[in-house]
């Protein structure tokens, strides 16, 4: 089952564009982001390090218990 | 705000969707694209939303044929007015899937990718730019890095380097904040699966507050983060009151100005938002000129741009862990099974983790539009028969190119299509 047939040529065609997006990309996989390397060797250590912990990741709360 | 929410933290923008009574006309279209049942009225009467059942997802507003449900929080004069104040640096996050929808609400066609003419509009409007891609890059070396871990301490016994405790296999993505909201208020107990890496427009703001301060040369203090994303979610998501990194790690190091707190990402515009500050500025984006954007933080590679669709973020996960795992890069880049439409997806990859020298098979899943496909794909999970260990969930059918804050397609009138079936003729 999947929504409705009218929806679905305005989705087929938001995803082509980011497929095309991709495809025109000089570079293709994150590991190789010159940038990304560039900000991990300039301030952020390294993936899952100690500063990626403390600026990149979260904790995530149980709503079910009536938080207010 | 509600004073009957319970599901909400102090700070916390109570639901993003409200139903406008007055143009609600009860013909229960909303309840069919709703995920979690949380629009209540009966057929013909007024509808109105729960808002500790919502999850703020927007797919009740884009569908709504009567334009009846709107957003609670509209900052787009509160953006114009930063970005004309010449001591305030306005960052746009411009999410992946904002680049092929908004040009739809300057008369072009769906899915035209217009990445140069929306950088070349923000700058004429005044915007930095942090592409959120960016950070979706950066998602991936941090999420995909914790699935390796999860997946070599499940199967190798080994431990975490730095001696933090290692969640357990399946991994959820949690990218969307409309999907982490349903585990944080229905699926409690799958929290510890949820990878703990926060979303691209999270890490952005951080990322814009702390680093970005060298790359912009301005004091944390002076910049002002907008969230630009397809989601109404993201509006809820930005307010978490944890999402206060930058100036926790600001305080902690000596670089806060003042001890007055500041959110990580300031506002959220959606799609539409951004629209109608273009227009209110009197900037036509299709007749804009392309632009660049401008510095390193706008850099973004090919899997960073398909985040934005069902797959996409399984996809460009796999391309980088593959990598990491046996020293080579995936060939073809292209992994289909993780592609379309379909509600469940999933497939299994070979590989060799070189560190260990064994074969190892990584099961993953894909799920989309939620409402209907989520079920069983819990269930499995919370019975322990699960056979995926690592899992992709975007609330919205396709993926956040059809995000509750993307241009409404049709006016509204993609409701139609359901009934069409109905008639023979058509």
């Amino acid at each position: 089952k999947m929504v409705t047939s009218s929806n679905n040529n305005y989705i087929l065609a938001r995803t082509k564009g980011l497929y095309r997006d991709d495809e025109k990309a000089s570079i293709r996989v994150s590991h190789a982001n010159k940038s990304v390397a560039r900000y991990y060797k300039e301030f952020g250590g390294e993936p899952l390090g100690h500063l990626s912990h403390e600026l990149l990741h979260t904790k995530y709360i149980n709503r079910t218990k009536g938080l207010s | 705000m509600n004073v009957a929410a319970k599901t909400y933290q102090k700070g916390e923008i109570p639901g993003v969707i409200a139903i406008k009574a007055s143009a609600c006309k009860g013909c229960d279209a909303c309840k069919r694209h709703c995920p979690t049942g949380a629009i209540t009225g009966s057929f013909g009467a007024t509808h109105s939303v729960d808002v500790d059942s919502c999850l703020s997802c927007g797919q009740c507003l884009i569908n709504c044929p009567f334009g009846a449900p709107y957003e609670t929080s509209d900052t787009v004069d509160e953006v114009i007015a930063r970005l004309k104040d010449r001591n305030t640096t306005v960052v746009g996050i411009i999410a992946p899937a904002v680049r092929v929808a908004i040009g739809e609400d300057f008369g072009l066609p769906a899915g035209s990718l217009v990445t140069g003419k929306l950088y070349g509009s923000m700058k004429k409007a005044g915007f930095e730019i942090l592409d959120n891609n960016f950070a979706a890059d950066l998602t991936i070396m941090e999420e995909g890095t914790e699935f390796i871990v999860r997946a070599r301490h499940a199967v190798f016994g080994e431990k975490s380097e730095h001696g933090a405790e290692i969640g357990p296999l399946p991994q959820f993505t949690s990218c969307c904040p409309a999907w982490v909201r349903l585990v944080e208020t229905k699926y409690p107990t799958l929290i510890p699966n949820l990878s703990s890496a926060k979303s691209p427009q999270q890490m952005a703001g951080t990322v814009a507050k702390t680093y970005g301060t060298k790359v912009w040369g301005k004091s944390a203090e002076k910049i002002y983060t907008v969230g630009i994303m397809p989601c109404t979610a993201k509006k809820l998501e930005a307010s978490r009151p944890e999402f206060n990194n930058a100036y926790e790690y600001n305080k902690k190091n000596g670089r806060a100005l003042t001890d007055k707190p500041y959110p990580d990402i300031d506002t959220v515009l959606t799609t539409r938002d951004l629209s109608r500050l273009f227009k209110k500025l009197k900037i036509n984006l299709a007749a804009e000129k392309d632009a660049d954007g401008g510095s390193l933080l706008a850099d973004y590679t090919g899997a960073g741009t398909i985040f934005g669709n069902t797959g996409g973020v399984m996809e460009a996960a796999l391309r980088t862990a593959y990598a990491v795992l046996t020293g080579e890069e995936l060939k073809p880049l292209e992994f289909k099974p993780v592609r379309g439409l379909k509600g469940v997806k999933s497939a299994s990859v070979k590989l060799k983790d070189t560190k260990y020298n064994k074969e190892v098979t990584v099961n993953v899943a894909v799920i989309h539009n939620i409402a209907e496909n989520i079920k069983p794909v819990i269930d499995e999970v919370l019975s322990g028969r699960s056979p995926y260990h690592f899992i992709e969930v975007m609330n919205c059918p396709g993926g956040c190119i059809n995000g509750g804050g993307q241009p409404i397609y049709g006016n509204g009138s993609s409701w139609l299509g359901a009934i069409r079936p109905l008639f023979a003729w058509k």
